[in-house]
């Protein structure tokens, strides 16, 4: 379970981090994931833990969402200022290559747009996308992950893919 | 450039991202992977029979002691009002509404109440009882 977590937590927590836009709120959501799969399912045969983990991850994230959305509604109705907020999401976004000396070779622009591109894709897109691309799961896997039926994934990453590789189509 | 490239090309960036995490941020997860793992710790040393034969002598045994004297206490308390209540009922005691909702809540003797001959036969069955205690009564004037 310690290699599985430690393998895993770095990406999930960029996953986390693409869909909430904020740092400490993506470390919480990795700890609970990891808590709760730990708990409920650590008994379970090792190759079903990764789409344990994704699973919880999602479902995180989308409680994550909606307690936001009520969070906004209420924000809207109080006439908060939302300026500073959204300033602060633009600066939780994750580091680009183009700041770290690790990646100075990579192509610094082509990643800063991706993550421009992959933040602003709608969150069920995102998901699958990154299911997918990064954590290579198939369309079976990713469905069980993201508890939706396998033409909803392709659907999701078929739309995802369409815009990524428009608004990306220049830094090929 | 094809999908695949394209998905490739993404996925070596994004790894890329993850190596070039802050340490900060790897620290954090490390720590929070520990906080996991220990919570599984906890909670399978409290399923273990160890955690519980040890904590069986060290607290629960003078707890459970002593939720049994409160439940002792408890069947003490409520017994005589049991008895009571049966007596209230054995005695034809029709003030006693317990018995009267016994009744109402039985259909059967609803029935029995609805039929005159019911009150018939329990006037006679009265006075039959209450005769032998008149002549005792008089016996003892």
């Amino acid at each position: 379970m310690q290699t599985f977590l430690a393998s895993i937590e770095g990406r999930a927590f960029s996953m986390a981090q693409y869909a909430t836009g904020n740092r400490e709120e993506a470390l919480d959501i990795v700890q609970d994931a990891m808590m709760k799969l730990v708990q409920k399912y650590g008994e379970h045969p090792a190759e079903q833990w990764k789409p344990l983990f994704y699973s919880i991850l999602q479902t995180r994230i989308l409680d994550w969402h909606r307690r936001q959305s009520v969070r906004n509604r209420m924000r809207s109705w109080l006439n908060w200022d939302e300026d500073e907020e959204a300033e602060d999401m633009l600066e939780q976004q994750p580091d680009t290559p183009a700041t770290s000396p690790d990646v100075k070779l990579q192509d610094a622009q082509f990643m800063q747009s991706l993550n421009v591109e992959l933040s602003a894709l709608p969150l069920r897109q995102q998901q699958v996308f990154l299911l997918r691309v990064w954590e290579g799961m198939d369309i079976a896997e990713t469905a069980v992950a993201m508890q939706c039926s396998e033409s909803s994934v392709k659907t999701h990453y078929a739309r995802a893919l369409q815009k990524l590789r428009q608004q990306l189509d220049n830094h090929h | 450039m094809n999908e695949n490239s394209f998905n490739q090309k993404i996925k070596v960036n994004l790894d890329h991202s993850i190596d070039s995490l802050d340490l900060d941020t790897r620290q954090q997860l490390a720590d929070r992977r520990k906080l996991a793992l220990n919570s599984q710790q906890t909670k399978s040393n409290w399923l273990s029979a160890q955690y519980w034969r040890e904590s069986w002598y060290a607290y629960r045994m003078p707890a459970s002691a002593l939720a049994f004297c409160a439940l002792i206490a408890v069947f003490v308390v409520i017994n005589p009002q049991q008895s009571d209540h049966a007596v209230g009922i054995a005695s034809n005691n029709v003030d006693n509404p317990a018995a009267v909702l016994e009744v109402l809540n039985n259909a059967e003797d609803l029935d029995v109440i609805s039929d005159p001959d019911f009150y018939a036969w329990a006037e006679e069955t009265l006075n039959a009882e209450k005769a032998p205690n008149h002549e005792d009564s008089a016996n003892a004037v």
